[in-house]
C-alpha cells in the first residue's frame, strides 16, 4: 500500500447496532466512542471517496453495503446488442449470436472464413472460430461451421474431433444396434439418461403428485406440499401407499439410455497424455470452470457462449430513492441520474511539510517515520459544494493501537470557500491567485519555505478559493520489532462539515407543518450538517536510530 | 581551394562512435532510432526499423535478418553484460531470424528468435532466450533470463506467461508468412511512397 491514503467510514454499519431501552445512553455511547481502523470491523466500513455515493434525501454517505442494485439491462460485451429480460433466463444468461470466448484464455472469438479461395472469403465458409490473442482456432478441435446463421446448434451437434452426434436417442434406437456406437459425448450422455429417468419416474408412479408430467417437480401445488409436511412430520404417509407396492425403479441398461461402462483403456490413454504431452496440455481450474461439463485436457475444451453483462441503477436502501442510474442504451456510458459522494464531501489529501533545510533534519519519509520526534504534515481540504462550508477536525490525543502515538491537528476549525466559478479567483487579488497555484500534491513544502511560513496553532496554514490546508502534528513512539502492521500509523478524525443550501421545495403540499408558506417553490438556505470519520494513512514508523547511542553519553 | 579539407581528412573527422551498421539499400531506418553501443549492428534487406527504437550493441551484437519489422520505442540488444558462462561457438548477442516482427514498446535480448515470429507489445524476452518459428509472445509478457521456447508456441497471459503449442495451423503458417510481407510493404509505401 503506498502512503498517503484517506479512507471514509461509512456510518451504514452503526445502523445495525440493536435498539432497545437504553438508546439515549448507548447513543451517547456511540458517539463518544472514537473510530478505530484497526479494529476488524472497520475494514467492513472504509471505502475510498471515489466508491462513496450521496443521498440528497437521507443528507447521508451512501456505501455499496447501504445501497440496492436493480438490473437496467442485459447485453451482451462481445456484440452489444441489449437481451430483453424475458429471455436471459432460458438462454442462462448467454449471447444468442456468433459471440463465443476462447476456451483457453477468454478473449473473445472472431469469426473467419478458410474458404481456399482468398477472394471469396468474406462470402462463403466454412467459418472457423479464432482467437486474436492466444491463437486458438476451432480447427484444434477439428471444427468447422458451415453457415454462419446457427452456428450455436451446430455447435451444439458439433464433438470433439469434428464429428457430428447421432442425432438423438430415437432415431439410433431404430438403426441396428450394431451401428449405435456409445456417445461418450457428456451433452448427449446427460440428455439421454434425463430422458431415461424421466420415463421411468413417470412409468413407475404415474400418480406421484410431487411430480408434474415433463418430470419436474412440482412445489406449488398443495397436495405436493401437504405431502412434502407428511415427509417431514412422521410415517403416517399421506397417500396411504404400501411402500411394498411401488414398483421398483430401472437402472438404465444401455448407451442408448445413457449407460457409460468404465473403460479402463481410457483411463491409460489418459495416463499416456499426461506423461506425453506434460502440464500444459492440462486443463486449469479457470479454463474449467468455464466449461459446462469440465474437462481433463485443453485439447476437450470448447468454445464458451459470451456471458452477458449488466446496466445496474443503485438505491438507498433506507428512502429507496435512486443514486446512481445509468442510461438503458448500451452504447451510452452516460448517467442519467449519478450522485456521487465526490461532489458533496470534500477531498481529504495528506502531504509530508518537509522540515526546514537549515535545521538539517533528513527529509520526511512516510515509509520510516521518524520516531521521538514531530512531524509536521499538510492536511488539504477541497469543497465540491458551490457553498462556504465550515469544517470542524477532531482526532484523539493519541492514534489507536498499542503505540499511541500522539497526534495534534493544529487548527481544528476552519472554513472552506465555495466552488464558485474560476474566475472569480483570476480576477481576485494577487495573493490568492498565487495561493491556488500552490494546490499541487506533487510540489514538497517546507517549514519556512513560502515567506517564512511556520506552522502555527489555531491558524491554518493556506487557504486557497475551494480549499484549505492545516498542519497536523504527529510524534510517533518506538514500535520496537512488533508484529505485522503495528508500525502502521493511521490517524482516526472526525469530520464535522456545516453549510448553508439550497432547498428547492419538493412537497409542495406537506410542507404546510413547516410554516414555510411563503418560501413554497423559491430557493432558500437551509443549514445543513454533515459528519463522519475518515481514516488518513500517514505511513510507516521507522526504526529508533541507533539505540545504542543514545545510551553511550 | 586550399580552404576545403581533402577527402581524407573530412573522413577523419566525421568518423562516428557508434556501432558499425551494416545494412542494404532496401533497408528503412527512422531518424530517430538510436544506435548506441560499439559491436557491429546487420540489417538484412526489408528491415523496417521504426521511430525511436532502441538499438544497442555495447554488450553484443545485433543481427536482423530480412523482412523484419522493429516497431516504435522496441528496444533491441542486450542491456546488461551477458552471462559468462558462455560457451565458444555459441551464438552471442540478439539474432532475428526472417519475418520476426518485434511490436512497440517490446523488450528483446533474447539470443535468437525463429522466423515469423511475432513478440507483441510491451512483452520482455530476457538475455539468453531462445525463441522458436512461428511464435507468438503476447503483450506484456515477461519471459525470463534464459526462457526457452520452441517452435509454434504461444506464451500468453501475465508475468511469465502460459504456453500453450499451436495445432493443426500448418495450413496456416503460410498466412503469417503473406501477412509480414504484406504489413512490411504497405509500410513502405507509407514511408516512401512507392
Amino acid at each position: 500500500m503506498s502512503f498517503p491514503y484517506t479512507y471514509i467510514s461509512c456510518p451504514c454499519t452503526d445502523v445495525s447496532t440493536p435498539i432497545n431501552g437504553s438508546t439515549e445512553q448507548n447513543d451517547d455511547e456511540e458517539q463518544e466512542r472514537t473510530f478505530d481502523p484497526r479494529s476488524p470491523r472497520a475494514n467492513f466500513s472504509l471505502y475510498t471517496l471515489e466508491h462513496l455515493l450521496y443521498c440528497e434525501d437521507c443528507q447521508q454517505i451512501r456505501c455499496p453495503r447501504c445501497t440496492l442494485e436493480e438490473i437496467v439491462t442485459w447485453y451482451c460485451p462481445n456484440c452489444l446488442f441489449e437481451m430483453p429480460s424475458s429471455m436471459v433466463k432460458s438462454e442462462a444468461g448467454r449471447c444468442t449470436r456468433n459471440c463465443f470466448n476462447c476456451p483457453i484464455c477468454i478473449g473473445p472469438l472472431a469469426v473467419t472464413s478458410v474458404h481456399p479461395d482468398p477472394v471469396q472469403r468474406s462470402l462463403l465458409g466454412p467459418w472457423i472460430l479464432s482467437c486474436g490473442y492466444c491463437n486458438w482456432t476451432s480447427l484444434e478441435i477439428g471444427w468447422q461451421f458451415k453457415g454462419l446463421q446457427d452456428m450455436r446448434s451446430e455447435m451444439g451437434k458439433l464433438k470433439i474431433g469434428g464429428q457430428y452426434k447421432a442425432a438423438n436417442s430415437k432415431t439410433s434406437a431404430s438403426t441396428p444396434p450394431t451401428e449405435s456406437t456409445p456417445d461418450d459425448d457428456p451433452d448427449s450422455v446427460f440428455t439421454a439418461l434425463r430422458s431415461f429417468y424421466n420415463s421411468q419416474l413417470s412409468s413407475s408412479n404415474a400418480t406421484d403428485p410431487l411430480l408434474t408430467p415433463s418430470g419436474g417437480i412440482n412445489y406449488s401445488s398443495p397436495s405436493s406440499l401437504a405431502r412434502i409436511m407428511s415427509l417431514y412430520t412422521g410415517r403416517s404417509s399421506y397417500g396411504k401407499k404400501d411402500p411394498a407396492k411401488s414398483t421398483p425403479m430401472r437402472e438404465s441398461v444401455d448407451p442408448s439410455e445413457g449407460l457409460q461402462i468404465f473403460d479402463p483403456a481410457s483411463d491409460t490413454a489418459a495416463i499416456e497424455k499426461l506423461r506425453t504431452q506434460g502440464w500444459t496440455s492440462t486443463a486449469s481450474t479457470a479454463q474449467q470452470t468455464e466449461q459446462k461439463h469440465p474437462p481433463r485436457f485443453t485439447s476437450d475444451l470448447r468454445p464458451t457462449q459470451a456471458q452477458l453483462r449488466t446496466k445496474r441503477s443503485k438505491r438507498c436502501r433506507t428512502c429507496r430513492h435512486i443514486l446512481v442510474k445509468p442510461e438503458a442504451k448500451v452504447q451510452s456510458t452516460r448517467f442519467r441520474i449519478r450522485l456521487v459522494a465526490l461532489n458533496y464531501i470534500p477531498t481529504i489529501t495528506l502531504k509530508p511539510l518537509q522540515p526546514s533545510p537549515s535545521t538539517q533534519l533528513p527529509l520526511l519519509d512516510l515509509n520510516a517515520l521518524p520516531v521521538l520526534r514531530a512531524s509536521q504534515f499538510l492536511l488539504t481540504l477541497k469543497n465540491p459544494l458551490f457553498d462556504p462550508v465550515k469544517i470542524t477536525l477532531g482526532t484523539p490525543a493519541h492514534a489507536p493501537g498499542k503505540n499511541s502515538h500522539k497526534v495534534t491537528i493544529l487548527c481544528p476549525q476552519f472554513d472552506i470557500g465555495p466552488n464558485a466559478d474560476q474566475w472569480d479567483e483570476a480576477l481576485g487579488d494577487n495573493k490568492n491567485r498565487r495561493a491556488s497555484k500552490l494546490l499541487s500534491t506533487s510540489k514538497v513544502e517546507y517549514v519556512g519555505g513560502e515567506r517564512g511560513k511556520v506552522a502555527e496553532a489555531g491558524k491554518v496554514w493556506e487557504k486557497g478559493r475551494n480549499w484549505t490546508t492545516v498542519v497536523v502534528e504527529v510524534v510517533c513512539q518506538d514500535v520496537g520489532e512488533d508484529g505485522e502492521g503495528e508500525d502502521v500509523l493511521e490517524i482516526p478524525v472526525f469530520l464535522r462539515m456545516e453549510w448553508e443550501g439550497d432547498t428547492m421545495e419538493r412537497e409542495e403540499g406537506g410542507s404546510g407543518s413547516g410554516g414555510g408558506g411563503g418560501l413554497k417553490g423559491e430557493e432558500r438556505k437551509e443549514k445543513r450538517e454533515l459528519a463522519f470519520w475518515v481514516v488518513v494513512g500517514v505511513g510507516k514508523v521507522g526504526r529508533l536510530e541507533g539505540p545504542t547511542l543514545a545510551a553511550s553519553p | 581551394m586550399t580552404a576545403r579539407p581533402s577527402v581524407t581528412s573530412r573522413i577523419s573527422t566525421s568518423r562516428s562512435l557508434g556501432p558499425h551498421i551494416q545494412s542494404d539499400s532496401t533497408t528503412l531506418i527512422s531518424a530517430s532510432t538510436a544506435f548506441t553501443g560499439t559491436q557491429p549492428i546487420s540489417l538484412g534487406p526489408n528491415v523496417i526499423i521504426q521511430l525511436r527504437a532502441r538499438m544497442t550493441s555495447a554488450y553484443g551484437p545485433i543481427n536482423i535478418s530480412e523482412n523484419c519489422l522493429i516497431s516504435e520505442r522496441a528496444s533491441i540488444g542486450l542491456l546488461s553484460p551477458p552471462a559468462p558462462t558462455q560457451a565458444e561457438g555459441e551464438p552471442t548477442g540478439v539474432n532475428l531470424a526472417p519475418g520476426v516482427v518485434i511490436e512497440s514498446g517490446a523488450t528483446v535480448e533474447a539470443t535468437c528468435i525463429g522466423a515469423y515470429t511475432i513478440i507483441e507489445a510491451g512483452a520482455k524476452v530476457g538475455k539468453g532466450a531462445a525463441i522458436g518459428e512461428h511464435c507468438k509472445v503476447c503483450a506484456m509478457v515477461q519471459l525470463g533470463e534464459g526462457a526457452v521456447v520452441g517452435d509454434g508456441m504461444v506464451v500468453y497471459g501475465s508475468g511469465w506467461g502460459e504456453r500453450r503449442s499451436e495445432q493443426g495451423r500448418q495450413e496456416l503458417e503460410g498466412m503469417r508468412r503473406k501477412a509480414v510481407t504484406e504489413q512490411i510493404e504497405v509500410l513502405r509505401r507509407c514511408w516512401t511512397g512507392k
